[in-house]
């Protein structure tokens, strides 16, 4: 399997852009888990980003699993039933998410406020890796999860550039504005009958749609502000 | 490679072999001529293949040098990905940098001098491959490249392999991909899978045994 550093595995720490939208990998605190007792814990989504949401909304449940304390993985082969999660608040202790109590958790008890720590794509991709490990005992190489994922990825990756261009400078954002632009980028995929969104199912179409995004937020901002 | 002097030197001695050039006929010596004339090309051919490859990596670099000169961090981030069409996870593995770094560029965060010169390589080397008649630079970038099924390599993997200058070619198609590879990423073959991704019934990408 393969390992990542933590400046390879991490997109942000300390805190995650709220114009990014939740997806796998993401790390958030002070969540109830039920089954795991009634003190708040860090939890890491688990669930594949294909199954999480409806349009922008997200599911009512969502697969995760408890973050706790865990040694410095060296070798990423071993450690089958955890996700090494290194140095996950910059202050030199390591971390790993347990596959071992993953269960679900409300939508609504992941905010964008309690969310800490984003993986990067590579990160998504190992994350997957080991889940299918953990659950199928089967080791599949990453370029394959990179295929099957791109569409969504992609997809969120342009939602994150549309709220950016169409809001303004991530770091001001607020949870409500995020979610107003987040519905404005998921009707503007479905317009002209679902081009746009049709489109997302081709990798050959993704450069031309992440053009077409900047462009498209940046009208919208523009008339708006008129 | 042969160097070149080697190969002069091997050709000039091998004519001495044969005894007698009076003796030969006249097939003989058109012969002896066109060997000659082969090696002449085949010599050529080397010395005009690497000199191309330098000037493309010294014209890479002055391009290169162009664009970090003349443009920020945030415009350059802006060319490759609103301009061109690159995610930013590629623009991170093209530039060898985390995407955490990216980020922090995007978010007004300082850069080195040789981060800058990385990312005006990118941006040069789809400048090159538009000129090498590539529509869509960014695109093709991300395409699987033509491999025998089981294979999965795309430019941008070469690209983050130091190999510019081989993607130009393959772009050019100067070289099919598989020679291309054969010498910029020698073992690429032992990596094939049994696996692929294919759409299901209900339309979601799913991973299953290739050829089921």
């Amino acid at each position: 399997m393969d390992a990542l550093t933590p400046d390879d595995l991490y997109e942000e720490r300390n805190g995650v852009s709220y114009a990014r939208p939740i997806l796998q990998g993401d790390v958030f605190e002070d969540v109830i888990v039920p089954g795991l007792g009634d003190t708040p814990l860090t939890v890491q989504v688990v669930m594949h980003p294909c199954s999480m949401r409806r349009g922008v909304q997200l599911v009512q449940r969502i697969q995760v699993a408890p973050v706790g304390a865990y040694e410095k993985v060296g070798d990423w082969d071993r450690h089958l039933r955890v996700m090494p999660l290194p140095d996950l608040r910059e202050d030199g202790k390591h971390y790993a998410a347990q596959f071992l109590d993953t269960t679900a958790v409300p939508a609504s008890s992941l905010t964008l406020e309690n969310r800490i720590a984003s993986l990067s794509r590579q990160g998504i991709l190992v994350l997957q890796q080991r889940i299918v490990k953990d659950h199928a005992r089967l080791d599949l190489p990453l370029n394959l999860f990179l295929e099957q994922s791109a569409p969504v990825l992609t997809e969120a990756e342009m939602q994150e550039s549309w709220v950016e261009a169409a809001l303004g400078v991530a770091t001001a954002l607020n949870a409500a504005d995020v979610e107003v632009a987040a519905t404005d980028f998921q009707n503007w995929l479905d317009e002209e009958e679902g081009r746009r969104r049709k489109a997302l199912e081709s990798d050959l179409n993704h450069a031309d749609l992440r053009r077409e995004v900047r462009t498209a937020a940046s009208e919208r901002r523009a008339q708006m502000s008129r | 490679m042969t160097s070149t002097l080697e190969r002069t030197t091997a050709t000039a001695v091998a004519p001495a072999v044969t005894a007698d050039y009076a003796e030969t006929n006249a097939t003989r010596a058109i012969s002896i001529s066109a060997s000659w004339l082969r090696t002449d090309v085949d010599i050529l051919r080397d010395d005009v293949h690497a000199l191309h490859e330098r000037t493309r990596t010294l014209d890479l670099d002055d391009r290169a040098h162009a664009k970090a000169t003349s443009a920020g961090v945030p415009e350059l981030l802006a060319e490759l990905t609103s301009s061109r069409g690159m995610s930013w996870s590629d623009v991170a593995a093209a530039a060898g940098v985390s995407v955490s770094a990216i980020r922090k560029w995007r978010n007004g965060g300082a850069a080195s001098a040789e981060n800058r010169n990385s990312l005006g390589r990118i941006a040069a080397l789809l400048d090159v491959l538009e000129e090498s008649a590539v529509a869509e630079p960014a695109q093709w970038m991300e395409m699987k490249l033509p491999l025998p099924s089981g294979y999965t390599i795309r430019p941008i993997d070469l690209y983050v392999t130091g190999h510019a200058e081989a993607l130009i070619d393959i772009a050019e198609q100067r070289q099919d991909a598989e020679s291309v590879l054969d010498q910029a990423m020698p073992g690429w073959r032992d990596h094939r899978s049994d696996y692929e991704v294919v759409v299901d019934a209900e339309g979601e990408r799913i991973i299953r045994p290739r050829g089921k």
